[in-house]
């Protein structure tokens, strides 16, 4: 091969070199994005180092418990037992048969309880939508059972005649008395066991939709004997009511309630007014009237989420022609007060913690929204207790009155209050309530 | 021409992929919304204070770096990542198309199952070439709500970089359904039945029907591979022995929280993802998709968005906390909206969606992981770069797969989405540095690195910016009023090889940002940018 072929093909060869490295050269000098999704990494990191995932040490054992809970919510939600859970109580209760729980609201006394609607249970609850025939049982261990009956006609809209006649029977093993008036102490408490039996009528009218009156016409008989308790004092038998009673009772009542949403108002309030005149029949020498009246009233205060809620309670037993008024059917104050014939709302202290012919009460409640999702909410509450027994109107002092302050949280669902756990702080002590619905 | 020959020597080790993956291996993980919301709502939240790292990121506001970006601050194409929009625009058509998975082809479908998980009613169908669809439907009082949410999200998630299903938005009549005798579905009760044309009819009733007979619904395919239930957001899948990263610890799972707060994607959790094996080329790979976008814009699948998604955690303690000592004082951003709003929702296919008190960096979906909680602000500015790289007309084309009938509705959703592009494209350009798309080239007396303010770049900030330049370890330092210098060759020859440089930029009246560091190497007459690494 001559020099001129030589010449030439290194020429080529140089002109090949610089047209393929070209593009390559220009890039460089052009910008970073050509590299700019290299795999080049900058932490060259896998996986966490053994110190790394010591660092988690404490939190392993519950990480085993969290295993476990993982395993039973997902086979909860794999097999949808949730739902088959709420067929089972709709099928329940489509059959008139509706399991509860029975509560008295301080922390850890609540039982199971049963009703059972005969019409549904009988498949005519369709073919007599007006009437009711229901029974009930409920139980809560060392702290009361009861069985009650109902046998009714409702309504027919929203104004109208309705009635019923009812029996109940509770016993209470373990009640505690620490006898009558407002300066009473926990020392000199007594210990009893009631058996009540009520048979009952009731004849209402709703005026409006939102009033309605009632009247009642009962029977009732009470034994007392030494609870169950033995570590308290047994019962004083001179005090009155000590050895039981019999009554027969006549009864009238009206409400007016203007509620926005009874279970969780944020408007409106409830007036009730009652009187009742208690004869004694058989041995017990007892003859007595009753007055109660209650007051609510509930405000939005600032927005909304911001609810004032205020009761006002009064009862007064005046005993006619000196008979008498046994201790059991006296105006009480204690305990959380939802559960009918128990003490009226006094939190943080016992349950019918005070007993009296009279009674002055006022409930303050501020509700506010703290959570909300979908149809869930939970409000926080704060309240102030403030209440009295006494016996004759001129035994009435200021000084007597108790107080007691705490808040609490209320979870809801539409409104309707699923649980409340509340705490009560009093000059007695600190009390613990959780329950399935609110005092007022 | 230019002649420097480039010689690019990586010596770093590369990013993690965990692409290749046996499948024999892989232990299925299980789906459950139960455990989610008490996994992440409640159980975390307490032990969180328990694990000493996690502790100790709390008390010093700590966040660690991402493990899976790369030397320049991108993250390279993953499992669960591929570069797209960003990288190279996608056409208006690719936009569309989504991952282009097929619609069913109109004509008879056999229903052949009812959905087993989620709230919106839904079944199965295959279609006349016996490929099979998951269908579902809007509200029934709120026509093409979640069906357009569902079309639309899942292609703005898909132009992003993720794996997503295909949705086609599509139309049928009752009559061209028929039901498989095989076919079952689970009822109101949690029993499972023979699931008949009766009863798809009854399941009808309770969704949305156009006005012209038709019924509206979202048809997903079917996951073409071996499905291996949903991917942890914070931990990983430990029978995956290629993937043994948390995943909490990587930048695509992190910026799925910014990504998510443009769509509003409240429901985004462990529960709605999922792990394919797919083969790829011949080789089993494995896939991490995000799936359900039916709880995204204004959606919440089977009814609007209530006022509080995307304000709070399902259990938020930190928000609790301050109602209840606010004593009920303090209206939530979402109250103040929701009433600004008169509570009520004006478009019923669009939801409750707007900007009114939107903050990017506020925005929470409904469970709090880790992921989400570690995202750091150069994790942020990230996200924010590809959501800045959709233009306006991006968007409008992504809205048309919604197939919303009504224009105003469309012109609405778009107005709101880029809107909301541009709050969080200058919400995270803020708390990083906002320059960037740096190019360096030879001047007479030096080299020029020249970079991009994009916060100037996309209009989101008029005010004259002004940037500061330092190299560490030097006394270089310089302040003027272009994001570019030029780095002369007296001062090159001072610093060290490879040095530092630090840019700073601020508007008026600002505060300086945080610094992006450029490593840059001199090499053979050239200057070389070999590193980018922006502040936490």
């Amino acid at each position: 091969m001559n020099h001129w072929c030589h010449r030439n093909i290194i020429l080529l060869f140089l002109l090949f070199l610089s047209f393929s490295l070209y593009p390559l050269a220009s890039a460089h000098a052009q910008s970073q994005s050509d590299e700019t999704y290299t795999s080049a990494a900058r932490i060259p990191k896998q996986g966490e180092t053994v110190g790394e995932k010591s660092l988690g040490l404490i939190a392993w054992p519950l990480d085993l418990v969290r295993k476990g809970l993982d395993e039973s919510l997902y086979t909860v939600e794999h097999y949808r037992l949730d739902d088959k859970a709420k067929w089972a109580y709709q099928e329940m209760t489509d059959h008139g048969f509706y399991p509860k729980l029975e509560g008295l609201s301080t922390f850890g006394d609540s039982g199971p309880r049963a009703d059972l609607d005969f019409l549904r249970a009988a498949g005519q609850a369709g073919r007599f939508p007006y009437f009711r025939a229901k029974s009930g049982v409920g139980w809560i261990p060392q702290a009361l059972f009861r069985v009650y009956s109902e046998l009714g006609v409702e309504k027919s809209g929203e104004t109208g005649p309705y009635g019923s006649f009812n029996f109940h029977y509770e016993q209470r093993p373990r009640e505690d008395f620490f006898g009558i008036g407002p300066d009473t102490s926990r020392g000199d408490s007594m210990n009893y066991k009631s058996e009540a039996t009520t048979l009952e009528t009731r004849l209402g009218y709703s005026v409006t939709p939102k009033i309605d009156l009632i009247e009642k016409f009962a029977y009732k008989n009470v034994n007392i004997r030494n609870g169950d308790d033995g570590g308290k004092g047994l019962l004083d038998r001179s005090i009155r009511g000590a050895n039981g009673a019999e009554f027969l009772i006549l009864g009238s009542e009206i409400t007016h309630d203007t509620r926005d949403f009874p279970s969780d108002p944020h408007k409106g309030g409830v007036e009730r007014f009652g009187f009742s005149y208690y004869d004694g029949v058989n041995h017990s020498n007892f003859r007595y009237f009753k007055y109660r009246a209650e007051i609510a009233r509930y405000q939005e205060i600032f927005s909304d989420r911001q609810v004032l809620g205020v009761r006002f309670l009064g009862e007064h037993n005046d005993e006619f022609k000196g008979r008498g008024i046994p201790f059991f059917e006296m105006a009480r104050l204690g305990g959380y007060g939802v559960y009918p014939s128990l003490g009226d709302t006094q939190r943080g202290f016992q349950r019918n913690r005070f007993y009296g012919e009279s009674l002055l009460l006022m409930n303050l409640e501020y509700r506010y929204l703290v959570w909300q999702h979908r149809d869930f909410s939970l409000d926080a509450v704060i309240f102030w207790d403030e209440g009295q027994v006494f016996n004759e109107i001129s035994q009435f002092e200021f000084r007597d009155f108790r107080t007691s302050v705490g808040g609490g949280f209320r979870f809801k669902i539409l409104r309707n209050v699923l649980l409340s756990a509340e705490i009560a702080r009093s000059s007695e002590g600190t009390q613990l309530y959780v329950a399935t619905h609110t005092p007022f | 021409m230019a002649t420097a020959i480039v010689l690019q020597t990586v010596l770093s080790p590369v990013v993690y992929s965990a692409e290749s993956v046996d499948p024999g291996k892989l232990k299925t993980s299980k789906q459950s919304v139960y455990v989610d919301l008490f996994d992440q709502g409640l159980y975390e939240e307490g032990v969180q204070f328990l694990r000493l790292g996690d502790l100790f990121r709390k008390v010093t506001f700590k966040k660690p770096a991402a493990w899976d970006i790369n030397i320049f601050e991108e993250v390279p194409d993953s499992a669960f990542f591929t570069n797209r929009h960003a990288k190279k625009p996608l056409s208006p058509t690719e936009l569309l198309e989504g991952s282009g998975g097929p619609a069913p082809k109109p004509g008879k479908w056999t229903v052949t199952h009812g959905k087993v998980n989620g709230i919106n009613p839904g079944f199965f169908i295959k279609d006349e070439t016996g490929q099979e669809f998951i269908l579902k439907f809007d509200p029934i009082d709120y026509s093409e709500l979640s069906t357009a949410a569902e079309a639309i999200s899942s292609r703005i998630f898909h132009a992003i970089g993720y794996y997503v299903p295909t949705y086609h938005v599509v139309k049928f009549r009752l009559d061209d359904l028929q039901v498989d005798p095989q076919a079952s579905y689970y009822n109101e009760h949690g029993f499972k039945r023979l699931l008949t044309k009766e009863k798809v009819q009854d399941l009808l009733l309770f969704v949305a029907k156009g006005s012209d007979d038709f019924y509206r619904a979202s048809a997903s395919t079917v996951f073409d591979g071996t499905v291996k239930g949903p991917f942890d957001m914070d931990g990983y899948r430990k029978s995956d022995p290629q993937g043994q990263t948390p995943h909490r610890y990587l930048r695509a799972v992190r910026a799925l929280r910014v990504f998510a707060s443009w769509v509003n994607y409240y429901d985004l959790r462990s529960g709605n993802t999922m792990d394919v094996i797919q083969s790829v080329d011949g080789t089993p790979a494995l896939r991490h998709y995000v799936t359900d976008f039916a709880t995204t814009l204004g959606s919440a699948a089977n009814d609007v968005k209530p006022p509080q998604f995307g304000y709070e955690h399902v259990f938020d303690f930190g928000e609790f906390f301050k109602s209840v000592f606010s004593f009920g004082f303090w209206e939530k951003p979402w109250q103040k909206r929701w009433n600004e709003n008169n509570r009520t929702v004006e478009t019923p296919s669009m939801g409750y969606f707007d900007n009114r008190h939107f903050d990017p960096g506020k925005w929470k979906s409904r469970l709090p992981y880790h992921a989400f909680k570690d995202l750091t602000a150069s994790d942020g500015y990230w996200a924010a770069k590809i959501i800045m790289s959709f233009k306006d007309e991006d968007i409008e084309a992504l809205v048309k797969s919604g197939q919303l009938s009504d224009s105003k509705v469309r012109e609405i959703l778009v107005k709101i989405l880029v809107e909301r592009r541009n709050l969080i494209g200058r919400y995270w350009f803020e708390k990083s540095c906002p320059i960037d798309q740096f190019e360096i080239s030879k001047e007479s007396n030096g080299f020029k690195v020249q970079g991009t303010d994009l916060l100037v770049h996309y209009g989101l900030d008029s005010a004259e910016h002004r940037y500061k330049y330092h190299v560490l370890k030097s006394n270089f330092q310089r302040e003027q009023a272009g994001p570019s210098i030029v780095l002369d060759e007296s001062s090159l020859s001072q610093f060290s090889n490879p040095f530092t440089l630090a840019i700073q930029a601020r508007g008026l009246n600002a505060k300086w940002s945080k610094p992006v560091y450029l490593t840059l190497r001199k090499e053979a007459g050239t200057l070389k940018l070999v590193g980018i690494k922006r502040g936490l």
